[in-house]
Parts: structure tokens; sequence; C-alpha cells
């Protein structure tokens, strides 16, 4: 009896946590990527009035906007495996630190295709572009995260709930 | 018969109408449908045993 019991509070919490966490993971991406856009914004800053070069501006938004140090991963990169990898490498690396979806995951890959290649104006117009891609991309993400938030919170106590009373 | 049985049926049937209210207002009906699916074929698995008997039991109550 007291082994069975015990058994159901294991099931119940962990199906109440994957829930909890599922529904946080919607809510991390919709912060991310509101730092990405700050973090591209202030890139834009940097090249149009401050002149900086890559590597010292990463470092700059790498304090600026909390982005699981996604900049300053690319930065780290950047001199020895040129900008385009470092920048593909950094990605993949904090995709699932920043629960990034595969969409937001090609808008930052089409960030860094571009990324150091071309002249001032080009580099900006190419920054403007991708953020107005995350701005979409952060729309769908709040829209997911009002629906399914919610959803998965109480699918996961609901879930758990419904495993112990055909287990029991 | 067991009385915790109809209870746990009764559970059985309210968590599945909750989750599925749930579903349908995040807009995923076939999921809905899915778990209201689901909840039934659980109900029956449970009853299986319950069905056999009552078959059995009305083979013996007629003679056939």
């Amino acid at each position: 009896m007291t082994l069975k019991t015990v058994g159901a509070v294991i099931i119940f919490c962990v199906c109440t946590y994957v829930g909890i966490y599922k529904g946080d993971r919607l809510k991390k991406r919709c912060v991310y990527l509101r730092n990405i856009q700050t973090a591209l914004n202030i890139l834009e800053t940097e090249i149009a009035f401050g002149g900086s070069r890559l590597k010292r501006a990463f470092e700059i938004l790498n304090d600026a906007a909390d982005t699981c140090g996604l900049f300053k991963a690319a930065a780290e990169n950047l001199e020895e495996q040129g900008i385009r990898y470092a920048w593909k490498k950094a990605v993949e690396e904090k995709r699932t630190k920043m629960c990034l979806s595969d969409a937001d995951i090609q808008v930052m890959e089409v960030f860094g295709e571009k990324l150091g290649m071309t002249d001032k104006e080009n580099q900006i117009k190419n920054i403007k572009y991708v953020r107005e891609l995350l701005a979409s991309e952060q729309k769908k993400a709040e829209g997911d995260y009002e629906q399914l938030g919610r959803l998965y919170r109480s699918g996961g106590v609901l879930g758990g709930l419904f495993l112990i009373l055909i287990l029991f | 018969m067991d009385v915790d049985l109809i209870f746990q049926i009764a559970g059985v049937g309210i968590v599945v109408a909750v989750l599925n209210q749930l579903l349908a207002r995040a807009g995923r009906e076939e999921q809905a449908l899915l778990i209201t699916i689901a909840g039934l074929v659980a109900v029956l698995f449970i009853l299986t045993q319950e069905i056999g008997d009552l078959f059995s039991s009305i083979k013996s109550i007629f003679n056939l």
C-alpha cells in the first residue's frame, strides 16, 4: 500500500514537472527572441556609429543582453574559424539552452551568412531584415505561449492523474 | 462488484473531460478526440473482466 502511494506520488510529480518544464520552454523562447532583437539593435548602433570590430561588438552585446552567451561563444571562435562558421557553431551550441525552434535557427543562420561580408549599409540592412524576421517569429512564439503554455501545465497535472487512475 | 472500480472510472471520466476541454480550447481538436478515445479504451480495458463475468452470469441464468 505504502509503495503504491509512493509510486503514485512519483508519477504525479514527474508528469507535473514535465508539463511545467514544457510550458516554461515556450516562455523562455519568447524572452530569448526578444533579447536577441535587443542585441541586434545594439549591434546596428555599434556598426553604424561606433564602427567597432565585430569581435569587440559581440563582446559588448554579450554584456548588454542576456542571450545565454551566444555572442560570446561566436566571438571566441571568430578569429580562428571565420564569422560564418563561428556563428553557426555558436547558434547550434546555444540552441537548446535558448529553447529556439527550427524556424528561429534558420533566421539566425540567414543573419550569419551575410555578417561581416559586405559594407556598412548592407550590414545594417541585413540586421534590420533579420530583426523583422525575428519579430514575426516572436509574435508566433507569444501566440504559442498564450495557447499552449496553460495547456502544457494543466496537461501535465491531468496526465499524471490519468496515469495514476489507470495504473492503480 | 468492487466499489473502487466505480470511483476509478469516474475519475478517468473527469480527467478525460477536463483534458478534452483544455485541448479543444487550445485548438487541438484532433488530439482532444484522441484523448477521449484513449480514455474510452482504457476504461473498457479496466472493465473487460467485469464484462466477461456479466456474460457468464447471463449464460448461466438463461441456461445458454
